[in-house]
């Protein structure tokens, strides 16, 4: 009989101290987070705090919305328009208790996380009542809703928005604090990759796994469909608060164009562009989406356009986007190559 | 119809004194104006094969959708060894031991078979979101899955995609995650549709070997297959229950006769011309 492929893939090899910790980490997930977070932190460094470094912080903080997308929408095909609502709410939590509560850094992230729950609970505790499209469309009007309340608050400072967010990490120099801040962000994108990675392969991977494929078949296999919608709402809501709450920190302020009509359209298309179920392809996808907006004034202009057109595209060839493809020339290569063996083997006999 | 009862001169399969596994009493499911179900009454012993059969539109895919809990019934009570479960949930239902399987067979193509499986052997199934990251259970699980697929003898596949699978690999695999967790009933809605004789012939051996320890109930079009198999036999006319006894009995029973009917109908003419509206997906 032959032996279960063991969850790590480490085989038999009798651990030592470092190992075995390495292994309870799950190496898969805990490889892919590492790999982020040297690629980052060795980039933002690089980067010195200039411009560039901005962006790709400021990508980071969308990238850690994206990776929850990839848990909420693209493994549990739990599609929610709700994502930016929720990167409001922590860009303005954290600005508000920072600049209007002097609250510290930490104290301010730790409050967004736990509004998040409690926010994600009362909105989720609704809207998931609605499978698949429906939940959806519930969440639909969330953020035109947060756009106006935004725009016409004083309190939330209108069309100005609050600035003097803090940084994640102070420094010395405007470029110390930026690459700080950075790293710190790259940190929290590396934690949040290892918990996606680890919940997409653990028992509650396999039942919205089961959830994505038919909801009737994963109610029939004993999973309480209600409570594993509203927790992977509760968990892509509070990866988006911390997004957020990241992006102000990164730019010092926050505005309503943060939340405005396209914001969720754009999130969307960071995660369906690249590949709704790759965490990687998540990532790339928020920091060089980013990067387009702010690139030249005729990409950043037009890049409504270009993004609409690149979905749709993307919807109608592969919905799997460019790791999709990119799967499957790598199939059609293999096939090809074993025909050819095959073909050759015929021959030679 | 109820009034075209016949029933065998066997009465209940369940034998005096034993607390059904699973029974109905007056069971009725309407959609709008037209009546799915009407008044179904049965019940079934622990462990062996029972048959369902019927025509399409006599409701059998409705009934197998009100005993796992996907539909709630409008009459009538459903019990599961002696307790009310009428009001509970599908997730509820299975968590008791009540497993089944689909008409279309509903896997996740992109994941192996063996995860398939393993998906319906998870020691805590309602774990926590929060705690997942930490206790992942799918050693467990997967191991738990090895053995069904072991026993079933599918072992040689459980690394292939379920994607990847002809009709018959992807059928058997839906049984092995529908009995992974050892549930004590198992409704079986059309395992043998669209498989060869041969495949149909292994199946039925599969359905058999799971009925010696637990029980089964089959829906199936092949009458042949549903008489050679089963201890005891319900046919469906019209929502209601219009045959009730063992296999044997059925011959010259006024279901048997509609039943075979159609079949030699189907098997000589135009199915076109004898199509009737399909129930086996009703609206919900």
């Amino acid at each position: 009989m032959t032996a279960v492929r063991p969850e790590t893939g480490t085989g038999t090899v009798r651990p030592q101290a470092a190992w075995g910790w390495w292994q309870r980490l799950d190496a898969t997930s805990a490889s892919m987070a590492l790999g982020v977070a040297v690629v980052g932190i060795v980039a933002l460094v690089a980067l010195n705090g200039n411009y560039t470094g901005l962006v790709v912080t400021t990508g980071v903080g969308y990238a850690v919305v994206t990776v929850g997308m990839v848990a909420q929408i693209g493994y549990s095909h739990q599609l929610a328009f709700s994502q930016s609502v929720f990167m409001g709410l922590g860009a303005y939590g954290a600005a508000l208790l920072e600049t209007r509560y002097n609250q510290g850094v930490l104290v301010s992230m730790l409050a967004v996380i736990v509004g998040a729950v409690v926010v994600a609970y009362l909105i989720g505790a609704v809207v998931t009542r609605a499978p698949g499209l429906a939940l959806a469309l519930a969440t639909l009007l969330l953020p035109l809703f947060l756009y106006e309340l935004v725009t016409y608050s004083s309190y939330l400072g209108t069309f100005a928005g609050i600035s003097g967010v803090l940084p994640l990490w102070s420094g010395e120099t405007y470029a110390e604090g930026m690459v700080r801040t950075g790293v710190v962000a790259v940190i929290i994108l590396a934690v949040v990759v290892w918990l996606v990675m680890r919940i997409m392969r653990s028992g509650v991977g396999l039942q919205l796994m089961a959830l994505a494929a038919d909801e009737r078949l994963a109610e029939g296999m004993g999973v309480n469909l209600r409570k594993r919608r509203l927790g992977v709402f509760i968990f892509g809501s509070v990866l988006a608060a911390l997004g957020g709450a990241i992006v102000a920190s990164a730019q010092g302020i926050v505005t309503p164009d943060l939340v405005n009509e396209s914001a969720e359209v754009t999130l969307l298309i960071m995660v369906f562009v690249p590949g709704r179920r790759n965490v990687i392809a998540a990532i790339v996808g928020a920091i060089v989406i980013e990067w387009l907006s702010t690139s030249t004034e005729f990409i950043s202009t037009n890049l409504p356009t270009f993004e609409g057109a690149l979905l749709i595209l993307v919807l109608l060839i592969e919905p799997d986007g460019i790791v999709g493809l990119c799967q499957r020339g790598w199939e059609a290569v293999r096939r090809k190559r074993v025909e050819r063996a095959v073909a050759a083997k015929e021959e030679t006999a | 119809m109820t009034s075209m009862l016949d029933t065998g001169t066997s009465g209940s399969p369940v034998p005096d004194g034993q607390t059904p596994v699973l029974e109905t009493r007056g069971l009725t499911k309407r959609f709008g104006g037209v009546t799915a179900v009407r008044g179904v009454t049965l019940a079934l012993p622990h462990a062996g094969v029972y048959g369902l059969c019927g025509l399409n539109g006599a409701g059998k895919s409705t009934l197998f959708n009100l005993l796992a809990g996907a539909l709630r019934a409008d009459e009538g009570t459903v019990l599961f060894e002696g307790k009310d479960v009428t009001g509970l949930s599908a997730s509820k239902r299975s968590r008791l031991g009540l497993s089944r399987t689909w008409q279309l067979v509903h896997l996740a193509g992109q994941r192996t078979v063996l995860d398939n499986v393993a998906v319906a052997c998870l020691p805590s199934p309602s774990q926590s979101m929060i705690l997942a990251p930490f206790r992942t259970q799918l050693r467990d699980a997967r191991e738990r899955a090895r053995l069904v697929l072991d026993d079933l003898g599918l072992w040689h596949m459980h690394d292939r995609l379920a994607g990847t699978l002809t009709l018959e690999g992807q059928r058997l695999t839906e049984l092995a995650r529908a009995v992974a967790d050892d549930p004590k009933v198992l409704l079986a809605d059309e395992p043998a549709s669209g498989l060869s004789g041969t495949q149909r012939s292994a199946l039925a051996d599969t359905l058999v070997h799971l009925g010696e320890t637990r029980t089964v109930m089959l829906v199936e079009h092949d009458l042949d297959m549903l008489e050679r198999i089963s201890r005891y036999l319900w046919a469906m006319l019209d929502g209601g229950i219009a045959f009730a006894g063992r296999p044997d009995e059925f011959a010259g029973t006024h279901a048997h006769a509609a039943l075979r009917g159609i079949q030699a109908a189907r098997r000589t003419t135009d199915l076109r011309n004898l199509a009737t509206p399909a129930d086996e997906n009703p609206p919900t």
